[in-house]
């Protein structure tokens, strides 16, 4: 067991964690804010997927990883449009059209990505992103090798966390958010445009999901494969759920998630006595169980997953 | 008014009831929305089979009319169809009563071990066809207690089941993968897969793949039908699904209920997966599940919970899923595909079903105003 | 007085749901500095049309002036800019928030810079003073009694400027000595030569308080007129289309039975596990109703639940006939034949998507059957026998629940309730938000069934109806009760008192 305990095994460990973690940081940052006003954008998954695709599509033909990027958070709103008008102006039920959007996705990138390069064997390659050192903070042992040694998504993904938690806590936007997800015929009622903020929450869930699946094709493999978001979208609901809706508190969730993945492929790569089936299961394992532990449902908003009807008696 | 009243009461038989029942649901509206779904959904994959270059026809012929072409056909359709139906009615059960069960796939797997356990087993080998009933039990067992994990944990700590049953999905998924790889490992063969078990289900016809089954599988749906529109358990789900407030007045549980409704859709999808090593696959191999799991969740959206929509939407869906594999050979355009179809065709009946029932898209009404005003 | 300007003119406002006119051309004029009343039975009208005033609803058609000038209202967000404020009946306050945050949504800053609480505090400050407004503006709305989270609501009001204020039912939930703090926020409102409209079904606030009333009724303006030349009678004769013989038959002679239910020590906790019942000790006796006074919230809710068997109690015991069943399923109390009418009738006393038949089944655990199933054929048949005598308006066995208006709805579920003779009735408001009509035909049915024998337990907001009812008035505060009065012997004002802790004498414990 000692071998594990040694810097050269739990530097790497924690650096791989920190980027393993980066997509989960994303979403689940995109998601607080869209169960804050009130609507479950289940369709996380779906949107991770179409935008890994669309942003290695765009660096593909444009050659840049910062506008391939780009596409992956506007395709992950686009996709979120889907959600927003099913279930904001239409009132349908959220986890249904969720669901739908998530197996849509799996077909329609499969189709996209044939329909741009074809059936040939040697896949499709970009550079992935350079790593960003961050002066002075990079030279802090250890902790600086883990965070600030990073590619430029895992800097802007913990920024993003940072500035939704002011935007949520100190403005009149955020407090608009919260009276949308409580209570949103008494925000209604005092001013706040109810259909615009919940459509707001899933486009811009669908936005930070997007940079979330660009993260995955452009940022770390450099390639889009089939199912690459391998339900990362689904931890992201969990992450939410244990942050109890605390943007920050889900970067310390998803550092956790991040963490239990990268010691999984270590472990499995290092032949260990235990089967290799267990520490592919281990995340969901520990989001089950987390969930047991921390999972109260107390801290929800109280008008998460309803429809709102304006003129509803 | 109330004389009128007062006639209809006493003089109405029961199938002009029935008949008033359904004019008043606007049926005929309802079946137009699900053929129209249907159509643009298709209208919209033809166009993306346009883009890659495939003739849509072909490929929809793959899809939609080959399967129901001959009878080995129609036998291979009714090995999609088994499945999709079990699970379609094990998580009817579960949304009956607003639980979302998304864990059909982790409760067949689970099912399929329960059924390798008994059929590789020493004690199925002595019992031979006998084996059949007792893997069934016991994949019931297993689905059950798969299922029942989510429900447990739904009833006492709150913890959402959309996201349980998902996370219990991954975790069956390897749960099985240990399983083919070390315990139940065929010691003869070198890929990863269980030694075949001792009995089969029966086929029922020569030069058909069709099997018992789809005789168990239709016998569910009765049941489905039976327990909820009959049964004071499947009105309690009901009242469960229709107002959890409700249910509380009425003195139904919720905890206790929830547990009892997730164990009854695992019975169920964990049948399907013992069917699907019985009756299809005769051994246990990772992918088994394949996509059963969502597509028996489409078919219960699809069906709109009813037992006879239920019936309908599976066909059509096992109609597609055995098609996809021949239109993949034949066209090169991947089974996927019809994922996308899947998921278009509930969303246009959503929408469908909104513009129906609600107060229509904003063009519309502005258009009706008009002409109001006018007139 | 009529050649000023009106602060508001509606001018033929129609507004249907469905196939429901709930506004048919509805005129009215409101003029600075006067305090103008909408009184009318309930369904008649009245919030839904301050609803299209503060722009929660779209009219259909007709037209909104303010200060002479036509306006299109879309949103609350354009009501508060023309200057338009709104109490609601049922407050629009985001309970997690504190008050401070709830007014600060109001504000009209920009949307991402931080946000100035200090100013908003100042502002708050101000208003409370000037309007002796005493509220907590930090904590939570949620653990403000009512009272309070009307005041909040109040001072959201005061906070906006508003021109012309709504004031939506304020005194329904209010005992009488709180509405007299309201009414002098009121008067000084229109001192202020602010516009107030003020809707109510209680004729004699009303009366003191207005300086014109408009009468609506089934939707319609039935007459206007100025309050020094209203009275009583022409009143409701004016709501309700004729004279109506208000009192309850006599029924008080009757001699009370043997105790039905009893309790000792009872405690219970609320959803969010707060305990609102403390050690009530309660015993209820055949042939009499037992009235519940108290504000809203104050464990009146809990009490009933819990003697229904739908609440577990969470301390001390419930006996039936002298035999303990505390710990029992609600499946033993309809067995012992208690029977419940609860407050929410579309939610709780029914499933909405049910059609009526399915309905009927509801808290039955011995439907007819036919081998292991249910017989919904015979279902069909009792409840269709139901409907015809119980006069419900309806389609049919198999229209569905939703469909029925808020009267039909508490009549079939009395019919449901009073099928098999119970030996104790729990009605919670059971003619809460009922037409006058519907309301004297369910009391008739309380009364009958208490000369049949039958123990009530009646919650109730109306004082009328507690008087006119009740053989003993029990008022609960905080969980506990304070007091046991005959309705003979005490006043609307004492139970007032003590609905507010007030209890001078040493009755409370």
């Amino acid at each position: 067991m000692s071998e594990f305990l040694t810097a050269a095994f739990l530097i790497p460990l924690f650096t791989a964690g920190v980027r393993m973690s980066v997509p989960l940081i994303l979403g689940s940052v995109g998601e607080v804010v869209a169960e804050k006003t009130g609507v479950m954008n289940i369709g996380l998954e779906g949107q991770m997927l179409i935008a890994a695709l669309v942003s290695f599509i765009g660096a593909y033909f444009t050659g840049s990883l910062a506008l391939g990027i780009l596409c992956g958070g506007l395709s992950g709103m686009l996709t979120a449009l889907i959600s927003a008008f099913w279930c904001v102006s239409r009132k349908q039920d959220q986890s249904v059209v969720g669901i739908m959007v998530n197996l849509f996705a799996i077909g329609f990138t499969n189709f996209l990505y044939r329909a741009i390069f074809g059936v040939r064997t040697d896949r499709a390659k970009v550079e992935i992103l350079e790593t960003l050192r961050i002066p002075v903070l990079s030279d802090i042992p250890v902790i600086g090798e883990i965070f600030f040694e990073q590619n430029v998504l895992v800097y802007i993904a913990i920024l993003m966390a940072v500035f939704t938690l002011y935007v949520l806590k100190r403005t009149r936007f955020g407090l608009q958010i919260e009276a949308t997800g409580e209570n949103p015929k008494a925000a209604r009622s005092a001013g706040v445009r109810v259909k615009p903020v919940r459509y707001f929450g899933y486009l811009f869930c669908g936005f930070m999901a997007g940079i979330a699946g660009a993260f995955l094709s452009c940022g770390i493999v450099g390639a889009f494969t089939e199912n690459m978001s391998a339900g990362r979208g689904f931890i992201c609901l969990a992450v939410t759920i244990l942050a109890r809706w605390n943007p920050v508190l889900s970067v310390l969730a998803a550092l956790l998630f991040g963490t239990v993945q990268a010691l999984q492929l270590r472990l499995q790569a290092m032949g260990s006595e235990l089967p290799y089936q267990f520490f592919v299961a281990l995340p969901y394992i520990v989001t089950l169980i987390s969930l047991m532990v921390f999972g109260w449902n107390i801290h929800a908003p109280k008008d998460l997953g309803k429809p709102y009807n304006e003129e509803q008696r | 008014m109330e004389m009128q009243t007062e006639e209809r009461l006493q003089t109405e038989s029961s199938l002009a009831a029935r008949l008033r029942k359904l004019h008043e649901e606007r049926f005929g509206t309802k079946l137009i929305v699900i053929v129209l779904s249907v159509l643009m959904a298709l209208l919209i994959g033809a166009i993306f089979l346009l883009i890659l270059g495939v003739d849509p026809f072909t490929a929809y012929f793959y899809l939609l009319v080959r399967p129901f072409r001959s009878f080995s056909s129609i036998g291979e359709l009714s090995i999609r169809l088994t499945p999709i139906l079990l699970t379609a009615v094990g998580v009817s059960f579960s949304f009956s009563a607003k639980l979302s069960n998304l864990g059909g796939e982790g409760q067949i797997c689970l099912g399929a071990i329960g059924m390798t356990l008994i059929g590789t087993s020493a004690l199925g080998e002595s019992l031979g066809v006998l084996s059949l009933p007792l893997g069934m039990v016991t994949a019931a067992l297993f689905g059950a207690l798969w299922a029942g994990i989510a429900g447990f944990v739904k009833s006492f700590f709150k913890a959402s089941e959309i996201i349980t049953t998902l996370m219990l999905n991954y975790i069956a998924i390897q749960l099985m993968s240990w399983c083919v790889y070390y315990p139940l490992r065929d010691p003869e063969g070198n890929i990863p897969q269980s030694a075949k078990i001792a009995a089969e289900l029966p086929k029922l016809f020569e030069g058909s793949r069709m099997n018992l089954g789809i005789i168990i599988a239709i016998a569910a749906l009765i049941i489905y039908a039976v327990v909820m529109y009959r049964t004071r358990f499947g009105f309690k789900i009901r009242v469960l699904g229709g107002s959890p407030e409700a249910a509380r007045y009425a003195g139904i549980k919720r905890t206790k209920y929830y547990i009892i409704i997730m164990c009854l859709s695992g019975v169920f999808t964990g049948i399907a997966g013992a069917i699907e090593v019985a009756g299809t696959q005769t051994r246990l191999l990772e992918g088994l599940a394949g996509s059963y799991g969502l597509t028996g969740v489409v078919a219960s959206l699809l069906g709109m919970l009813h037992p006879v929509g239920v019936a309908l939407s599976s066909v059509l869906l096992a109609a597609l899923e055995s098609g996809s594999e021949a239109m993949q050979v034949k066209t090169g355009v991947s089974s996927l595909f019809v994922n996308m179809l899947e998921a278009l065709i509930v969303l246009f009946i959503l929408l469908g079903m909104s513009l129906m029932t609600g107060p229509g898209l904003g063009v519309f009404k502005r258009k009706i105003k008009r002409t109001e005003v006018k007139a | 007085m009529q050649d000023r300007t009106p602060l508001l003119e509606l001018n033929g406002i129609t507004k249907s749901f469905g196939s429901f006119v709930a506004n048919d051309h509805i005129d009215l004029k409101v003029y600075p500095g006067e305090v103008h009343a909408i009184l009318g039975e309930n369904g008649a009208g009245k919030s839904t049309l301050m609803n299209i005033i503060y722009g929660m609803y779209k009219p259909d058609s007709g037209t909104i002036s303010i200060n002479g000038r036509k306006v299109r209202i879309k949103s609350p967000k354009h009501a508060l800019k023309h200057k338009i404020g709104m109490v609601h009946q049922h407050f629009m306050l985001v309970d997690v928030l504190s008050a401070i945050d709830n007014i600060s949504l109001l504000e009209d800053d920009a949307l991402f810079a931080p946000r100035d609480r200090s100013k908003v505090i100042r502002r708050v400050e101000e208003l409370k003073a000037r309007y002796h407004i005493d509220v907590d503006i930090e904590s939570p709305v949620e653990q403000l009694g009512i009272g309070m989270q009307q005041k909040v609501e109040i001072l959201k009001l005061l906070y906006t400027g508003a021109d012309l204020l709504i004031f939506d039912e304020p005194t329904a939930v209010l005992p009488p000595q709180e509405c007299d703090s309201l009414f002098e926020i009121i008067d000084n409102l229109t001192a202020e030569g602010k516009g107030v409209i003020f809707i109510s079904h209680k004729l004699d606030e009303v009366l003191q308080i207005s300086d014109r009333i408009t009468v609506l009724a089934h939707g319609r303006v039935v007459n206007e007129l100025a309050a020094k030349d209203a009275d009583r009678e022409g009143l409701v004769r004016m709501m309700v289309g004729e004279d109506l013989d208000m009192s309850v038959s006599s029924h008080k002679d009757t001699k009370p039975g043997p105790v039905v239910i009893s309790a000792r020590g009872l405690c219970a906790r609320d959803k969010r596990k707060i305990q609102t019942l403390n050690a009530v000790d309660i015993e209820i006796h055949a042939g009499e109703i037992v009235g519940i006074a108290g504000v809203d919230g104050n464990g009146q809710t809990e009490l009933a639940e819990t003697l229904a068997g739908v609440r577990h109690s969470h301390g001390g015991k419930v006996y039936i006939d002298g035999t303990e069943v505390s710990t029992y399923s609600p499946r033993t109390f309809v067995r012992n034949r208690v029977q419940y009418v609860p407050a929410d009738r579309n939610h709780i006393g029914t499933v909405p998507d049910f059609p009526l038949y399915e309905n009927w089944l509801l808290r039955n655990y011995d439907p007819p059957r036919k081998g292991a199933f249910i017989d919904y054929r015979k279902v069909k048949e009792e409840a269709a026998g139901a409907i015809r005598s119980y006069d419900v308006r309806t389609r049919g066995v198999d229209e569905r629940t939703a469909q029925l208006s808020g009267g039909n709805l508490q009549k079939f579920i009395m019919a449901r309730s009073l099928r098999e003779a119970p030996k104790l009735l729990i009605c919670e408001y059971p003619t809460r938000g009922l037409d006058i009509r519907a309301a004297m035909f369910i009391r008739e049915k309380i009364v009958e069934a208490k000369k049949n024998g039958c123990g009530v337990l009646l919650l109730s907001g109306d004082f009328d109806e507690l008087f006119s009812l009740s053989d003993r008035l029990i008022v609960m505060y905080k969980g506990r009760i304070v007091g046991e009065k005959k309705p003979e012997e005490t006043t609307v004002r004492e139970i007032g008192m003590l609905m507010m802790g007030g209890a001078a004498d040493g009755n409370a414990d």
